[in-house]
């Protein structure tokens, strides 16, 4: 009984919705404003991720005709379910969860659930932008987790265990170094941040695959990612970290661990443009597969 | 590697845009928010004529007084009323109109002035004193003309004349 109240508060507030979406929410404001002060623009207010939630909650949800209703309000909430317990997964400091064995495969799957949820609604939404950015998307999928399945997978071999908590205690050794360059190559690619912002080109696709998408529904996508961003640099930093002594120490390192991360994306972000499709796959099938072989190589050893 | 130099000097170096209160000073002759001396407007619709997207218009108010309404929402500021009114009541002030938070903001209604004639007792729209110079010169003592309806200028001005060549 105990185990399920705590998983419960792992779910709802730490490291789960709450206090994903916090986090989230500053995160976004971080490479947001970064990114504006690489344009020597001023940037945006530091409440604006949260004004923007808000502001699309109150918004009248219009959805375009012929459009499958249950998709459209569904493919969101799913989305954004599947972040929340891909969040409450992750054995960050503080806690409440306890892991099971085989959590890192449930954790891989669920995060592979908004990136299909985005593919299905741009298909669902009948806008010939949503169908280029959600083929743009599957396309993109295929690159990037090659490399970023094979960093957890090299990492868990190398631990010899598929459960979260001992492959995050794990002392560390050259494979952690391997596999977060691995991780880091795909990172990009994942927050569809440039070089590879491809699905949600705003020039080219308006919106990508949330073209249609308005009001409540956009909101909850919007919640989905930036929550995703939180487990990705959340899961890095966990697999990453050494495990300090003290809990709070932790927390810290985590918390500055996942600001150092993003702020390299937004300069990465911020510094180059956007490349085309096929370059980009043609990209991640080279060097994704060779960091791919070396992480598994320095796993196998 | 100049992408990153670029992006160094950014990071240390102060941001181009302006906040709304650093905005620089309009320049001379800049066309900003309209102004409407009512003292001086006699109800001549010469600006509802001249104005093309209709921003201004003359109506009738219930106890038969002329108003002279603006909307802001629809002026483009182009200067034509400005330019046609008789006696200049209208000018557009170098500075940018506040931003409105909703359409109504901003709507004048201003009442042509009227006042009971000297002469007859009648309401009547007084023309400015410029006006009155301009048209009706020294043929009448200015304070004179400025109380009487158009009646009794002209009333006023034939005695003048006539008076003249007696």
């Amino acid at each position: 009984m105990s185990e399920w109240w705590r998983d419960l508060v792992a779910l709802l507030l730490w490291p789960g919705v709450a206090a994903g979406a916090v986090l989230g929410w500053l995160l976004l404001w971080m490479r947001r404003k970064l990114t504006a002060r690489l344009q020597r623009r001023a940037g945006p207010p530091f409440f604006q991720p949260f004004y923007d939630t808000i502001k699309l909650l109150g918004k009248q949800t219009v959805i375009p005709a012929g459009v499958n209703r249950a998709l459209f309000y569904g493919l969101p909430l799913a989305s954004l379910a599947a972040v929340a317990y891909a969040l409450a997964l992750i054995p960050a400091p503080l806690s409440p969860a306890r892991g099971f064995n085989g959590d890192l495969i449930v954790l891989i799957y669920l995060l592979e659930v908004p990136a299909v949820c985005e593919i299905m609604a741009g298909f669902s939404s009948r806008s010939i932008y949503g169908q280029v950015g959600a083929a743009r998307e599957a396309l993109l999928g295929l690159g990037y987790n090659l490399p970023f399945l094979a960093a957890l997978l090299a990492v868990a071999t190398s631990v010899g265990s598929f459960s979260l908590t001992v492959v995050a205690g794990a002392p560390i050794g050259l494979i952690h170094v391997v596999a977060a360059l691995a991780f880091l190559l795909a990172l990009p690619a994942r927050l569809k941040s440039n070089p590879f912002s491809i699905p949600n080109a705003e020039q080219e696709l308006v919106g990508g695959a949330h073209t249609e998408y308005n009001g409540a529904p956009l909101a909850i996508f919007e919640l989905a990612h930036t929550l995703e961003l939180v487990a990705l640099c959340g899961l890095l930093a966990v697999l990453v970290l050494p495990a300090t002594g003290l809990p709070i120490l932790d927390l810290l390192l985590y918390l500055a661990f996942c600001a150092l991360v993003v702020a390299g994306i937004t300069a990465l972000a911020a510094g180059t443009g956007r490349i085309k499709i096929d370059q980009a796959v043609r990209f991640y099938w080279r060097w994704g597969l060779a960091a791919a072989g070396l992480s598994l190589v320095v796993a196998l050893w | 590697m100049g992408i990153l130099h670029m992006l160094l000097a950014n990071l240390g170096a102060a941001r181009l845009t302006h906040r709304p209160a650093e905005l620089p000073p309009p320049p001379p002759g800049f066309r900003g928010a309209l102004k409407h001396a009512a003292a001086s407007c006699t109800g001549c619709s010469a600006c509802a004529y001249a104005c093309s997207p209709g921003a201004i218009t003359l109506t009738a108010g219930s106890d038969g007084r002329t108003f002279w309404n603006y909307d802001p929402g629809r002026c483009t500021f182009c200067a034509r009323c400005a330019a046609i009114c008789p006696t200049s009541a209208l000018s557009l002030e170098a500075l940018a109109p506040p931003l409105a938070g909703d359409a109504a903001s901003g709507r004048l209604a201003d009442a042509v002035p009227q006042r009971p004639c000297g002469g007859c007792g009648q309401l009547f729209t007084p023309l400015p004193a410029p006006t009155i110079a301009r048209v009706y010169g020294d043929l009448v003592p200015a304070f004179i003309a400025r109380n009487l309806c158009e009646e009794c200028r002209r009333h006023a001005v034939s005695t003048a004349i006539k008076g003249e060549h007696r």
